[in-house]
Formats: C-alpha cells, structure tokens, sequence
C-alpha cells in the first residue's frame, strides 16, 4: 500500500527538540516509508484551543487543513498533537467552510507509534540501545485516553535489543502538563509533577520513555531541578536508535 | 462570589498537611475500590454504556417522566411540590414546617440541600436541624462544609474528630473510632425519636412507580425517613428515571463507582407515606422537585452534565483534586463534575478559575460510569469565558499575536529562530535556564526550562534534502 | 400567574422542542451487572456473599434447628426485648412460645419502646445470591423497625427464597405490574450491616442501624 504520507514534525519538536523531529522521520523511513515534510507546516493550534480561544485556534487550524490537504495518512510523533486534530478539528470547523476539508484531515491523522503498528503492521524497527537499560513508560493523557494508545508503543519497545521494559506504578497517572496550565495553574501543575517524579523514584528503572514531546520537556525539567540523574526520552528516540542517557 | 480566591485556596490545600496524607489516602482507596468493583462486573464498558443510555433517555424525556412521577406519587398517598429556585425550595420547607408545627428536623445526605441552604434557611427560624450521616454531623458541628461527595469528612483526622466530639458533646478522649461512633450513635437516637420532620435526598426517582430510591450504609436514611411523622425528599429534576431497568444497572454502578460496594448496606425503596395498615413510617410524604438553573442546562450544550449520577468517583481520579481536596472548589460540588456544574448552576463569572483548573487529562472521563465527557466541557466553558472577555488583556493580546505568528511559515520560522536563540543564550552551557521572565515566570518556579536545539527539524531537513540534491550533481 | 410546576415543564420542553440532546435513542440490552455462573449454586453462593459483608448465616436442616439458632443468639447476646414481625409473615412457627420460655418480652408499639428492644426478629420477601442481599418490604405485621432500631437484626429465611440477582426480583415484580411498590411504603435491600468509613476510611459496623445480622437459613421442608 503505496501512500502519500505527509510527517507533522509538530512546533515543538521543530524548534525544541529538533533530534525527536529528526528520530521520528527516521524510523517512518525504517519502516518503507517515504515520507514528505510540507515546508510551510506551524502548528495543529493546540495551545489556543485549550484556552478557550477558538478564533485564534481556528486561524492556525486552517492553515494546518490547506498545509496538508493532498496526503492520504499525516503521521506526527504526539498523541496530543494527533488527538487535537482527529477529535477537534471537526468540532472547530462546525458550520465552516473548510468543514469538509477539516474531516477528510482528521480521518487521516495519525500518532507515529499508532501508525506504524496499526495501518503498517511494523513490529521490530532493528533498534537497540547503548547498554543494558531498565526502562518505563510515561503513557501521556491525550494519546492514553484519546486515542487508546497503549499497547502500540510497548508492542514496538518489545523488539528493541537491550530493552527491558517495566511498568511504572501511576504510568498513567498526568503528569501536569496540561498546556498553558503548566503556567497559569502553575502550582497545581508543579504538585502533579512532584507526584509524578515521586513514582519514577519508587520505579526501578534508568529512563522514562513517552510519546509526548510536551510530557518529557516538563518531566525532565523537574528531574533536572531536583537533580536526579534520570530522564525521559521519546520512543521515536529509542526506535530510531538514537538516545543518549 | 467565590469566598477565597482559588489560587489561595489551592496554596493552602498543598501547603496543608494533614490534608494532604488524608487526601493521599482517601483517593487512592477510593480509586482502587472502584477499578475492582468494575472489574469483577459481567462486561464494565458495556455496563456504563447502558447506563448512560439510561440517563440519556431520562433527559430526552424529562416532562412526561416528571409527570408520571408526580401521577404515581400522589396516587401512592404523596404530596408534590415544585420549586423555581433555591428560595422555593426553602419556602416549601418551611411552609411545611409551620403548618405541622415542627421544631427538630433530622436530616439524611442531600447536596440538592446544601445548593439551596436549607439548613441556614431553617436554623433562621429557629428550627433545629440536625445531620444524620456521621460524616456530615461531625462536619456540621465542626461548622465546615464537606469536602467530598461521598465522604464529607475525607480532610478530617480522627484526633481532630475526638477532639470536637470531646469539645462539643463531652465525649471522653479517645483514638478509637469504634468508640467515638457508638457515641455518636447514642446521641442521634435521641434526635431520630425526636425529630418531627425528616429530610431527605434522592439518588433515583422511578417514574413507573412513584418510587425514591436512596442509597446508604449508616442506616440513617432509613432512621431519617421512618420514625418522624412527616419525610420530605428533594430531588434535582434530573433525577427522574424512566423504568426499574433503569435502576438496576445505575444503581450498581452508583455503590461501585462511589465506595467498590456491589450494594451498599441500604437501598431504600420509598413509595409514598405508610399505609394505612402499616405499624410504622411517616403519615405525610412530600417530594420536592427542584430545578434552580438545570432547565437552562438542559437547553444548552452541557445538557450531558445532567446525566451525573454523584458518584464521586471522578474526584477520586482526579490528579487535581487528589492535590487540593473538594474545599478550594469554592462551593457544594468540588472535582472535575464540580468544575462544570458550578460555573453552570451559579453564572461562569463566579467560578471564573474552575475550568482552567484541570490539565484535560481525561482520567474523569474515564472514570464515569456514565461516560459523561468533561473535558469536552471543560474546554467549552473556557471558549465562553473567552467570548465573555473574561481573560486579561495581555492574554488577549497574546493569543492573538500567537495566532498572526503560527499561522504564517515565516513568522513561526523567525519566531522559532528568536526563541531559539535567546534560550541558548541565557541558558548558556548548562542546557537550562532556572529562571523565566513573567509572564512564564510559573514554569520556572516549579523546574527548568530547556535551551532550544538548534537548528530546526525543519532547517535539517533542508539541508539533507539539499546535499542529496548537490550530491547527485 | 403561572405555577412553579407549569414555568419548569414549560422551560423543560422549550429545551427539548429544538432538539432532543441525545440523538441515539438505542434500546437496553438488560445486561445483568453481577457475574453469576448459570449452574451457580444459590444457597452456597448467597451465605458465601453474607459472610462476605460480615453478616453471619446459621443453616438449618429444618424448623427445630432453626429455632435452636434462634434461641442460642438470644440467650448469648442476653436479649430480655425482641421486636418482631408477626408470625404470619415469618416462615417459622413457634416463636412466640419460644420468647415466653426464654422470659423475652415482645415489644410492640411505639418507636421509643421499641428503641429499647436488644433484637428484632424478621422474615424476608426475598433474598438475592449474587450480593447476599435481603429483601423486606413494610406492610401490616411487618414494622421497618425490627431490621433497624435493635442491635441484633435476625432474618428467618427458606431456601426457595433466593433468587440470582438484582435484575430478578425486579423483574418478578414486573411480572406483577409492580403491584409491591403500590402496596408497599418502604422496601429495603439489606447486604450487611450498618457500617461508615467516615473517620480516617476506617470501617465501623452499627453505626445507626443493627450492629450484627444473623440470617437462619431454613431448608424447605421436603
């Protein structure tokens, strides 16, 4: 099955962590895939939406609909990023003219572990990583609960050589993230980080790995401020062999 | 309207202590309870399907089932009263009250009471009114609200429960909460044989029959509704269910949910006042149907939220409210379900913090066993407090500007670059930086912030694509 | 002026009239909530589930060792007043006579007379499997307060008693077009004994209602 697939490398793993942009377009290439990178890709407008600003929302939206509208899959390494567009593009483009084009979009978005094991079948990417290493998942919220992936991402961490995965009590539990409510709750978002910290401590394990850029920039930053030596990474990191730890 | 602000509230919550190991403990059986309850079920998806389909078809058919209600109530010897809002509803009370003389009045759990202030309503009057759950008695001694919708005591220690008992009814010292309980279960006696009037709620009211339906463990629904010669129930309008069908699944699921009870020691099925042949029960029944704003709700797109059942089990889940308990909610509905129906129930301005309070992170939603979809509606209470200019300026201003920035390639392309750029500057070779300018200040009281990579994915992908190019030449 | 009760069904069908806000109007499915296997026995499984909750269940092969139960939890819990439901509703004959040779008085009468009662003795409509649950519905001979004023709450019960489940008893009653909730004011399902958790989640039993529930599970005379 020959698809035009399109990679949504999403804003922050464009300009944050450009090496998770880069991982996850390597492993779709692993996987015979050849996917296209639409130059004049943004944003899915998540950051508005969550805050009530629909307009504004809407306006990053629309660009998003025409940036991608001739593929057939769009793949993107978030859950958060694939949940906004399959779940709220057709609730934000209600009664719009791009109505159509908005749907056609959202069926056709995918998460990049969500695609590669339930559209491609893949299994074992051929990775593996430097050493010997304990690891657990960080199931982030909006892929867990949206999009119901769960078994995708461990199924795919199965195959990777030097690999043990265990699983993390409260490995599905929020992290505090939570968009701009890591800064306008700020210290709600910090009491949820502190319990989230606190179960990786209790976890006997040496990386936390997730699928949600978002997740990892706000769990690694408490890590680093209380100085612990762990950290979390993206799965696109640990499949395309390219993590250090 | 809301009486502590809610930032300072949710500093106080975690800065407490006490409530906090509370609030750990609390939660976690709860959640724990109620994954095994639903777990040992025939098929628990499917159940909670049914049983929002239940809901759902009350909803679609509110009038006629109240109507029928009201039919088989008063056939079965009841009285029906309705109530506009929180003032009729306490009217009707008093009414009561003053036309049977009444002086004590015993009361079992009803949040519907609390939403109206009855009992300030008739303390004014100088009718006495006493809880009955254990709960909430020791909390209205206390003069504090509940904290919980299923356990109104969770934020209490027993130390500080003997203490008051102590305090209050001279009860001696002691860390046994077997003793402290049959103390309390001598006093209410006393109150139970008194009363001249007892008030409850109502989990379900099943039109076919004219039947309440309560659910508990005390044994002070029971006491409350029997020995006084007159029981008056207050309902939501949202309680009306269609059929007993109906009732078997969303009980179930109600006594799991809340406490990982298959059945709850409890459930009292009350049609009407006793027979004329029955030994015992009360004389009079009223049922008073309230409806306070949900007529409103149901017009509107939070409809749904009109399916809650009062479970409690989505504050159980909620990482938020596992933090700060069901006091920094500001009024008588605290967690994830509180966060829509206060803001619906009171205005949107008078609970302006509630819907951002919450990372959208589902574990609510997951949780019902009615599917109700509260995030959905979270994010929909935000766009309307945007729509009503609830947000500062500077947001405003913000928002927009990000909008003008993201959806243009180039502007997003310079403002990655600028980001980019001062991130590496100011974090210099650690790879963070400690502290951010406000309005991001939050972000950095609580961890670190990276330096951006450099350059861009997509600055990458243009240079591969053009070396390939360069080297095919 | 309009009614309290005419402005709410009027503001309910405006809100329905535009649209019904649930559009799917799917039929039930009447899936049962409890697991019961089919070949399950009852009996074992309703005195396993009452042991569950804490309630204790005394099986008897037949009416005289059914009234030897009833006899020793009097004597051991030094019952002097019993409130109970007249013996026409209870399926085991003898009792009175039994309360006279244990010199017990048989309380009737008002709710502080009987509050001093240390037992209540009742039979039961129904009883169902899958919850250990009793079911006691109100009516002439058959006081609410035995099964909830006294300490002591003992339920006579046969064995032809015992349905499944909850789905069941409600669907007999359906059978009856529900005739029990007209004739009936109070049915209580009863699993257990009074408990609370109020304090610290610690489990209390007896907080209003009887501390202990003993059920006499009677064998149908063959």
């Amino acid at each position: 099955m020959v698809q035009r697939v399109a990679y949504f490398v999403t804003c922050i793993a464009d300009t944050v962590f450009p090496e998770i942009g880069e991982a996850g377009f390597e492993v779709l290439a692993r996987a015979g895939v050849s996917p296209e990178f639409p130059l004049g890709q943004t944003c899915c407008g998540q950051p508005a939406f969550n805050a009530g600003f629909n307009d504004e929302a809407r306006q990053v939206a629309e660009h998003f609909v025409e940036v991608f509208a001739d593929y057939e899959a769009i793949v993107t390494p978030s859950g958060s990023c694939a949940a906004m567009v399959k779940h709220y593009y057709p609730l934000l483009f209600r009664g719009h003219r791009r109505q159509a084009n908005a749907q056609r979009i959202a069926e056709r978005t995918y998460e990049l572990t969500e695609y590669l094991v339930d559209v491609l079948g893949v299994r074992d990417l051929n990775a593996a990583l430097p050493r010997p290493t304990r690891a657990a998942v960080h199931d982030a919220c909006h892929g867990y609960r949206g999009l119901g992936i769960a078994r995708q991402p461990r199924l795919l961490l199965s195959y990777v050589r030097n690999l043990t995965l265990v699983e993390m009590i409260g490995h599905d539990q929020c992290c505090g993230f939570g968009g701009l409510f890591a800064i306008k709750m700020s210290a709600l978002s910090g009491a949820m980080l502190r319990d989230k910290l606190a179960a990786i401590q209790s976890t006997e394990c040496d990386l936390i790995i997730t699928g949600d850029a978002s997740c990892m920039m706000h769990i690694n930053g408490g890590l680093s401020r209380v100085g612990s030596p762990r950290r979390v990474v993206h799965i696109a990191q640990v499949l395309a062999g390219n993590v250090r730890y | 309207m809301e009486a502590v602000p809610f930032e300072r509230a949710v500093h106080l919550a975690l800065a407490d202590e006490q409530l906090q190991i509370a609030l750990d403990r609390g939660t976690t059986r709860g959640v724990n309870a109620r994954l095994a309850a639903m777990g040992e079920t025939t098929d628990p998806q499917a159940l909670r399907h049914q049983a929002r389909l239940a809901r759902e078809r009350a909803l679609n058919r509110l009038p006629e089932l109240l109507e029928q209600l009201e039919r088989n109530v008063i056939a079965n010897g009841g009285h029906v009263l309705w109530a506009r809002d929180a003032d009729e509803l306490n009217q009707h009370i008093l009414t009561i009250c003053r036309q049977h003389n009444v002086r004590h009045v015993v009361k079992a759990k009803s949040m519907v009471t609390e939403e109206t202030g009855l009992n300030h309503a008739l303390q004014a009057h100088g009718i006495d009114v006493v809880e009955s759950d254990l709960g909430e008695y020791i909390i209205q001694l206390a003069g504090e609200a509940p904290s919980h919708i299923v356990f109104p005591m969770l934020h209490k220690t027993k130390e500080a429960t003997a203490q008051l008992l102590h305090d209050k009814l001279g009860m001696p010292l002691t860390d046994q909460p077997e003793v402290m309980t049959r103390f309390v279960r001598g006093v209410m006696r006393q109150k139970y044989l008194q009363a001249d009037l007892g008030i409850s709620g109502v989990n379900f009211a099943i039109a076919e029959t004219g039947t309440i339906a309560t659910v508990e463990n005390e044994g002070n629904n029971r006491l409350s509704t029997s020995t006084p010669p007159i029981h008056v129930a207050v309902m939501g309008l949202e309680k009306v269910i269609a059929t007993w069908e109906d009732y078997a699944v969303l009980v179930q699921l109600l006594s799991r949910s809340a406490t990982g009870q298959r059945m709850t020691v409890y459930n009292n099925l009350i049609s009407g006042p006793r027979r004329p042949d029955e030994p015992d029960g009360p004389e009079a029944f009223y049922l008073i149907i309230l409806d306070n704003g949900r007529s409103r709700i149901l017009a509107s797109e939070y409809a749904e939220s009109l399916a809650c059942i009062r479970c409690g089990a989505c504050l159980n889940a909620c990482p938020v409210y596992q933090n700060i308990g069901g006091h920094a909610y500001g009024w008588v509905y605290p967690g994830p379900i509180g966060a829509i129906v206060t803001p619906l129930l009171r205005g949107p301005l008078t609970a302006p913090r509630l819907p951002y309070a919450s990372s959208l992170c589902g574990a609510c939603q997951t949780a019902c066993p009615v599917e109700i979809n509260i995030p959905d509606m979270l994010l929909k209470l935000r766009r309307d407090l945007v729509q009503a200019g609830d947000p500062t300026l500077g947001w405003r201003i913000g928002m927009r500007l990000w909008a003008i920035a993201f959806r243009s390639p180039l502007f997003y392309r310079l403002g990655g670059r600028i980001a980019s750029w001062l991130t590496r500057a100011l974090a210099r070779d650690k790879g963070y930086l400690r502290r951010l300018p406000p309005p991001f200040n939050g972000w950095t009281d609580h961890r670190d912030f990276p330096a951006f990579g450099a350059p861009s994915f997509r600055a990458r992908y243009l240079a591969r694509a053009n070396s390939r190019s360069n080297g095919k030449r | 002026m309009t009614s309290a009760r005419d402005d709410i069904l009027r503001a309910l069908r405006t809100a329905l009239n535009t649209q019904a806000p649930f559009p799917a109007d799917e039929t039930p499915t009447g899936l049962p909530v409890t697991r019961l296997e089919p070949s399950e026995d009852l009996v074992a499984r309703f005195a396993a589930e009452v042991e569950r909750v804490k309630g204790q269940v005394h099986r008897a092969e037949n009416a005289i060792k059914a009234l030897d139960f009833v006899r020793d939890l009097l004597v051991a819990h030094r019952v002097q007043r019993v409130v109970m439901w007249d013996e026409a509703h209870l399926p085991l004959r003898g009792l009175p006579a039994l309360l006279s040779a244990l010199d017990i008085a048989h309380v009737h009468g008002s709710s502080a007379a009987i509050a001093e009662a240390e037992a209540g003795i009742t039979g039961a409509d129904w009883a169902l499997a899958a919850t250990g649950t009793l079911v006691l519905s109100s009516g002439p001979g058959r006081p609410r307060m035995a099964s909830l004023l006294p300490p002591l709450h003992i339920a006579l019960l046969t064995e032809d008693r015992i349905l499944p489940r909850l789905e069941d008893y409600l669907a007999a009653q359906r059978a009856t077009d529900y005739g029990v909730f007209h004739r009936s004011s109070n049915i209580t399902l009863i699993t257990g004994s009074s408990r609370t958790s109020d304090i610290e989640m610690h489990p209390v039993f007896g907080v209003h209602g009887p501390l202990e529930l003993h059920i006499v599970l009677i064998k149908n005379p063959v």
